[in-house]
């Protein structure tokens, strides 16, 4: 099979399938700025330890445990917004 | 070539792994914790506002918004892991290709068989398990390993996202069952059904280490990627291409035969067939055990069932449903097994919140 199966195309939540996309939108920036964190990351933490941050140090570093807490804070703050549409859904 | 290792589990790194760089690792870990973030979300928020309204039908939860908004974020974290992991393994290619040669220029101890006449049946060629890119049936060329590295990855990360740990694996569990219930059982021959990256496969290896292994699947590309990864382990496995239904081997010529999360896969001809060949390949006193999801687990609640329609229709599931109204027992009893032989269990997870289904007889 050269090509391969593709997806399914996926159901549409929003009467606007712009809102949809915004969301797509909203989560590709989200994994590109914690790209770009996880390196900022690595060379403040790199320039901290008075190393070169390299290419070679910089893909041989492993953030420490302290730093996953920080990206699942992070991912928490940027979903924060659910609980508020989950609590405007309690009021009667 | 990496050492055998008695601990396989989801975080076993092999030669043909491919290296996340920085970006990949930042990538994949918003991946994790977004997945893991909305599982927790679902399991409280969701949860209240479903029993709040005692909805049980997906229309109903359709028109609230904090289901819309939930999930269109989990089909968006899906698809963005596959392009974040595909990305990285196309990065990957030239280096992983340098590793395959160097695999394959090695002596082999196990061995790779593809029947490049075989009919793919339509259902495995039209369907992206999971949302995967190019689906398990991907294999451009005569080297393509690409499914089975996406397969690997996809896995490991949707599981992780899902809750399981890295200590727990579909293979061991299987082991643990049989050496529980059956402990004088030692297989010398075994063969693991629908067996795709090879990764349970590997299992069955160190579960039985004086069992000859095989393992089955129609994907070539996940049977060339199946191949490396085992040698690169040092683990004897023959791979075949061939249907779990129709493997080509001998009669009466296996002691066991194993499969994992294959049979809400294929339709239900296709489970009906699997059963038959599991009857049919199995010696006397040999013993079959099919593991896949707890669909039926009695006692089940309704948002938990809620969420796994949701799966089927967001996740490239097209035999779920089939699956969850099907009787495993009945089918190997139809196949030749003796009602009495039949066994169901649930076997919680080592390290994750699920429980596994086990199913499966043993031939008088």
């Amino acid at each position: 099979m050269k090509d391969g199966a593709q997806p399914t195309e996926k159901p549409v939540y929003f009467d606007d399938p712009a809102i949809q996309a915004l969301y797509q939108m909203v989560l590709i920036l989200g994994e590109e700025l914690a790209a770009t964190r996880e390196q900022l990351h690595t060379l403040i933490a790199l320039i901290e330890q008075g190393k070169l941050p390299s290419t070679d140090a910089i893909e041989a570093f492993v953030p420490d445990a302290s730093f996953d807490l920080q990206r699942a804070d992070w991912v928490a703050r940027l979903l924060e917004p659910l609980e508020q549409i989950a609590n405007e859904n309690k009021q009667p | 070539m990496t050492q055998p290792n008695t601990e396989l589990n989801r975080s076993t790194v092999h030669d043909m792994s491919p290296i996340p760089n920085s970006r990949d690792r930042g990538r994949q870990a918003f991946i994790f914790h977004t997945k893991r973030h909305l599982g927790q979300f679902a399991r409280s928020k969701l949860q209240e506002a479903y029993e709040r309204e005692a909805a049980d039908a997906l229309p109903v939860m359709r028109s609230q918004s904090i289901f819309a908004a939930w999930s269109a974020l989990n089909i968006g974290s899906q698809q963005q892991m596959w392009r974040a992991l595909g990305d990285m393994v196309f990065r990957e290619q030239s280096r992983m290709e340098d590793q395959a040669k160097a695999i394959l220029s090695q002596p082999s101890v196990g061995s790779l068989a593809l029947d490049q006449q075989l009919q793919l049946p339509q259902y495995f060629t039209q369907t992206a398990y999971h949302g995967q890119p190019g689906g398990y049936c991907l294999s451009s060329h005569d080297n393509d390993w690409f499914a089975g590295a996406l397969q690997e990855a996809g896995g490991t990360l949707y599981s992780r996202g899902a809750g399981t740990g890295t200590k727990d694996s579909k293979g061991q569990a299987v082991v643990r069952f049989i050496q529980e219930r059956h402990p004088q059982f030692t297989p010398e021959r075994l063969v693991d059904l629908g067996c795709g990256y090879g990764g349970q496969t590997s299992n069955y290896v160190v579960g039985f280490p004086r069992a000859e292994v095989h393992g089955v699947d129609l994907g070539a590309g996940l049977l060339r990627y199946a191949h490396l990864r085992a040698e690169s382990l040092g683990l004897a496995i023959h791979f075949k291409q061939a249907c779990a239904g129709d493997t080509g081997f001998p009669d009466e010529s296996f002691d066991l035969v194993v499969s994992n999360i294959l049979l809400h896969e294929v339709p239900r001809e296709m489970l009906d067939a699997v059963m038959c060949e599991s009857f049919r390949l199995l010696k006397p006193g040999g013993l079959v055990v099919h593991q896949d999801v707890p669909t039926q687990r009695p006692g089940t609640p309704a948002f938990q069932q809620w969420l796994s329609d949701w799966q089927v229709a967001h996740n490239d599931e097209p035999f779920w449903r089939s699956f969850s109204v099907t009787s495993v027992p009945d089918a190997l009893v139809s196949a030749g097994f003796s009602r009495e032989t039949v066994f169901e269990a649930y076997q919680p997870q080592v390290d994750g919140p699920l429980v596994w289904y086990l199913v499966g007889a043993r031939k008088s």
